[in-house]
This record gives structure tokens, sequence and C-alpha cells, in this order.
């Protein structure tokens, strides 16, 4: 009996101007093969796109009008899908230099007009017979850039190995990080040498007893034996110093890893999970590895949750603007606020800023909710002018989010004005990290809420990445110290920056916050060294409205 | 008119035809495809117009038809005209044509001639 896979009527696709021609070719195929013809390269290409997993040879004219046979081939070359398909081009015998030429562009073989039937379909059947015993099999079970495991090939072998082997197994996957920006960057042929180098480098880490996939563009996976996670740690290391001698060395890997898989559980659903944890990487700042356990597991639902809850706790008021106040070493007195965030939500209760701003982020909801927050102060600060009570200006914060919205400026204005808030009562505190982020974009914007008449606050200076040169390029009026400072006051070293720090501000007409003043002393350190004002629980933790304006009362 | 006779009238070779295509029926069903074959007309204008590019790929599809159906002596001629256009030899190329010419008007009329009668 005839194998079934063998007995399916492969596809031939003919591509040539004549009609005669054609209808010779497919009457000569058409009784062992399915035929396509095309009219053109053009048509060829278009069949192929759609048609590329069916074909099985291409029979290829080179004269022909609108895209000739030389330009097919080189289409065909430089697209990696469809250049393992051989192709016969049909010739006249007397041109020798077209065929070579047809071969040095990577046909395969040649038949000569006339056509002989017996020869067409010998030629035919052995260079499709040749490419399934090796390419065909190889492109559906290995990707045909890093001949790792295709995605399904990559299941049936590690659930084969799962389940006939005693060793305990974990999955490990390796992320690429924005491929598609890379793709578009860099030519092809980096970002398969990129793979490829890739590859080999987890190949070295890991040996030959685990099993490698790649289960998307992006995503490489591993079935290895089991190991600690301090080894994954190491690995992710080597990886990501390897990146660095390869075609683009700049490319960002992260690196998950699920420890002791169960043979049970199919290892579709290990290599989601692995994929949700290598997702996750991307919120945790200087980190490149994550481990799916129990605690990262209700992180993850946790995450999602309040992903999935966020628009409408929007629309339910949920999320309360707290005033803290920016107490004035001068006056005594509060001499302006920050407004913060806060969200209880219904069933998650008092969900933390430090979790869902981070989330908010990345999903971009957090321009929303920034937006939010400063109608809400404008709407308060109205209210108090109304009232007659005592008014400081208030801060509100700008993610470095924000920064991509196309009329950021415009719609805080368009929001101040909107309740006539006197521009000076409303400040802006931006980070530095928007700066790094899309430099003149930042620049230009801070530019225009300066120009518009709104207080710039420099937040968190001194964490992370902070650089000096910020401030001769922002025009800020305000520098918040990070925290940081408050509580390393005692060691000299800090503290000579600390006054340095104040004496470049005081030259610049900069006037100083100091975030996070817990006790007296800090606070009376930061006084004597020129402080303007002073925020932190020591003076005030961050109030509702209604105790702000207690507070203020005092 | 048997296909033979059609055959020997324009210069073809139909025992070619016959050994390539098994058998005197699907030499029957090709042959008349001829009579649609743009190819000719296509070079005819191309010449006129002196566009040496589009006269090259008529005639070397002409060339290509004819030989696929065995009519030896059009596909001789087409073989010929078509080298010296690959050569862009244009005026000789135009000397050229009437041998086509002639080869073809017969070929034509004589397929036509049985087609009709098969009809």
């Amino acid at each position: 009996m005839k194998d079934m896979s063998l007995s399916k009527k492969r596809t031939v696709l003919v591509v040539e101007d004549d009609l005669i021609n054609r209808e010779i070719l497919s009457s000569i195929l058409s009784d062992a093969y399915d035929v396509l013809q095309a009219e053109n390269g053009k048509v060829g290409i278009e069949i192929l796109e759609s048609w590329k997993k069916e074909i099985s040879l291409i029979l290829l004219d080179i004269q022909m009008p609108v895209m000739n046979g030389y330009e097919f081939l080189k289409t065909i070359g430089q697209t990696p899908s469809l250049r393992t398909i051989p192709i016969i081009i049909t010739t006249s015998s007397n041109a020798t230099d077209d065929e070579i030429k047809c071969l040095e562009n990577g046909a395969s073989d040649f038949v000569t007009k006339p056509y002989n039937p017996d020869v067409i379909l010998r030629r035919v059947g052995s260079m499709i017979r040749l490419r399934e015993a090796s390419s065909v099999i190889d492109r559906v079970e290995r990707d045909t850039v890093t001949s790792v495991y295709s995605r399904d090939f990559f299941f049936i072998f590690a659930e084969k190995l799962l389940k006939n082997s005693e060793t305990e197994y974990d999955i490990f996957c390796c992320k690429i990080m924005y491929l598609k920006m890379l793709q578009s960057r860099h030519s092809q042929a980096k970002v398969e040498k990129l793979l490829i180098g890739i590859v080999k480098a987890m190949e070295e880490n890991f040996g030959s007893d685990s099993v490698f996939g790649r289960l998307s563009d992006s995503t490489f996976f591993v079935l290895t034996p089991h190991k600690a996670r301090e080894n994954y740690e190491n690995i992710s290391e080597n990886l990501r110093n390897a990146v660095k001698t390869l075609s683009i060395p700049d490319a960002v890997l992260h690196f998950s890893a699920y420890p002791s898989v169960d043979g049970k559980v199919p290892v579709i659903s290990l290599c989601n999970k692995a994929t949700a944890a290598v997702e996750d990487v991307k919120y945790q700042f200087g980190k490149q590895f994550a481990e799916y356990n129990s605690e990262f597991k209700d992180k993850y639902f946790r995450h999602q949750a309040i992903l999935g809850y966020m628009e409408s706790a929007l629309k339910e008021n949920q999320f309360e603007v707290y005033y803290q106040p920016k107490y004035a070493l001068g006056k005594e007195k509060a001499g302006g606020a920050e407004a913060l965030i806060r969200w209880t939500h219904p069933k998650l209760g008092f969900i933390s800023p430090g979790e869902f701003i981070p989330l908010f982020e990345n999903s971009g909801f957090i321009t929303e909710l920034d937006f939010y927050v400063a109608e809400k102060t404008c709407r308060d600060l109205r209210e108090w002018l109304d009232s007659g009570k005592p008014t400081v200006p208030v801060s509100c914060n700008l993610s470095r989010v924000d920064f991509s919205h196309p009329k950021l400026a415009e719609t805080i204005v368009g929001i101040a004005d909107k309740y006539s808030i006197p521009h000076e009562l409303l400040h802006i505190e931006v980070t530095e990290s928007a700066y790094t982020n899309n430099m003149q974009v930042f620049l230009n914007t801070v530019q225009k809420l300066h120009n518009a008449g709104f207080c710039i606050e420099l937040d968190d200076f001194g964490a992370g990445y902070s650089s000096l040169t910020v401030l001769g390029e922002l025009d800020i009026d305000i520098l918040k110290l990070d925290m940081y400072f408050a509580r390393n006051m005692n060691s000299p070293k800090q503290r000579l920056i600390l006054e340095h720090i104040f004496s470049i501000a005081k030259n610049l007409n900069i006037e100083i916050v100091a975030e996070g003043v817990e006790t007296k002393e800090q606070s009376d350190d930061f006084r004597d060294m020129g402080c303007t004002y002073i925020q932190g629980y020591y003076y005030s933790k961050p109030l509702t409205k209604a105790q702000f304006e207690e507070y203020l009362n005092k | 008119m048997t296909t033979k006779e059609c055959y020997d009238k324009i210069g073809g070779d139909y025992d070619n035809a016959l050994s390539r295509f098994k058998s005197d029926a699907l030499v029957k069903r090709f042959l008349p495809m001829f009579l649609n074959d743009p190819s000719f007309g296509e070079l005819t204008e191309a010449l006129e117009k002196c566009d040496v590019q589009t006269a090259f790929r008529a005639a070397h599809t002409l060339k290509g038809v004819s030989a696929n159906l065995s009519l030896s002596r059009l596909s001789a001629l087409s073989s010929e005209i078509t080298e010296l256009l690959r050569a862009e030899k244009l005026t000789e190329a135009k000397e050229f044509y009437p041998a086509v010419k002639e080869s073809y008007d017969i070929t034509l009329e004589t397929i036509t001639q049985f087609k009709n009668e098969m009809e």
C-alpha cells in the first residue's frame, strides 16, 4: 500500500508568459501534479505568497514581461520562506549563458524547449523527491534560520523526552526584545546572524542533553535537565555577554525558567507560563531573568487583575488624589504640595502606586491617569480659590510615557485653563527617565510647559542615572532630591555631594525640595544647607483633600 | 488533411511532435492553440515601433512556442531573428522579418484550415 503522505498530489507552479507553452507544460504535468499557472513573475510571486506551503516546485520561464525570470529568482532568493522551493528553468536550448546565469541565481535545474514530457516529468519528480528527502522535512521540523526545532516539533520532542525519561526537566525561555524594531533597523542578514549566534551560545551553555526550539520569531525555548536558579542566572549572563560579540551587539535578551516541569502538563502550557515570566522581566528594573514559581504566579495573576480593573476603576472614581505638603523652611508652613494618586479597589483593597504605576506605564494607561490627577487637582484648586481657603501651588506628576502623547503640553494647559487656574499654582513634576527616552521631544515639551508659566520640578534627582547636564538643558525651577540623600546624610562623601548640588542649584536659581525626610535631624541638616522645602513624613504624610484643607488652616 | 500532412505543409516535424506528446490526439489538441498565440503580432508591432526589448521577448516566445509545437521551420527562423534582436541588430532583424512573416502566414493559414476540417 502506498504511503498516504506520498500519495498526495504535489503542487507545481508554472510561471510562463506564453499561453501555449503554459498549457503544454500543464498538460504534461497534470496527471501527476496539481498545477498552478502564472503568466508572469509578479503573478507568480503573488501565487507563492498564498500557496507557498503547498508548492513543491516551480517551473520558470526567463523571458517574460512585467517581472522576468531573473527578477523572480532574485525575489525568491531574498525571501527565506520561499527560497527552499526548487526552481527548474524552462529555456531554449541554444542560450547557455542564460542557463548558467539562472543556476547562479538559485535555480536548481533547467529543461529545454521543445518540451520533452518524459524529461520534464523525470526532472520534476526527482527534484521534488530530493527536496522532500532533505529540505522539506527539515523545513517543517527545523527553523529555517537557526536549525533548532520549529514550534510543533519542539512540543513533540519535548513531550517524548518528558514521557520517556526519569530526569527532572526545566523549561528555559530566551526572548529577543524589540525584534520587530531590530528587523526594521538592521538588514535581514544581520538579524539572522544574531539569531544564529544566540542559538550557538545557548547550545554551548546547555549542552547536548537539552532540546532547543524556536516557538515564535523572538522566543527560543530549551527543555533542559533541572538546574538551580543561580545556574540560570549565570547562563543568562553568559548569553547576554555573547550577544555583545554578535552582529547586533545592543540587542536585549530577557530570560525565564519554569523549573521542574510536570510531564503530564502539555509542553505548550509550560511554555506559555515561561513566556508570562519572561514578559514580566521588563517591569523589573535591572533584571534579565525571572523564574516562574508560586510567588510569580500569584503576582502574575494579580497584575493581570490590576490591568483588567484599571479602566473601570477610573470611571468609578476609585482613584483618589492625596496631597503631601511641601514644608517651606523659611516660612515655617506649607509652601506647596504634591498631588499623589491612591487606589483602593473594592476587591483587591489598597494597591500601592509602586505596584500599579509600572503596569500602567507599560500599558500606556498612565497618561490617562496623569491627566485625571491633573484635572482633579485643578478642580480642587478652583474650589479652594473660590471659597477663599488658603491655597498653595500643587505639583502633578508626568510619567516618561506621557511624553509620547503628541499634545501633552496643550492638554495640560487645557486642563488648567478649563478651571481658570493661574498657571503658577500648578507645578509639573518630570523625571530624568523621560529625558533619556526621547530627549528632543522631552526638552521641547518641558520648554512649552515652562513657557506657559508652569513651574517645572525635576523629580527623583540623584536616583538611578542622574546627570548634571540635565540641569543645564532643562528650564527647571525646582529640584526634588531623591529620598536616597535624606537616608544617607551621615556619610561625609554624600554630604559633600549634597553641598555641591545645593551650591549649583543656588547659582542656577533653582529651589530644592528634599524628599523622604523623616526626622528632625535630617530636616535641620537640610535647613543648614539652604534647602527651601521639605517633603516627608516628618512634616506630613500624604493627606486626603479634607485633611489637607485642615492642614493648611493650621 | 492528416496531422502529418498539416505538419509537412508548414515545414514542421510531426514525428518529433508525436514522439514528445505520445499521441496524435494530444498533438491535435495543442496545435490549434497556435492560432491564438499573440507573440508574432507583438513582434510585428514592436519592430514597427523599433522597440528592441519587446521585439526580442516576442521573438523569443515565438521561438519557444513553435519549437514546442515542433514547427521546425518557423522555430528556426524565429530563432535567427531572436539572436539578431538579442544583439540589438534592429536593422538586420527588420530585413530578416519578411522571411519569418512568410513562414508564419503559411503556418497560420494551414493550421486554420486543419482546425476547420477537424470541426
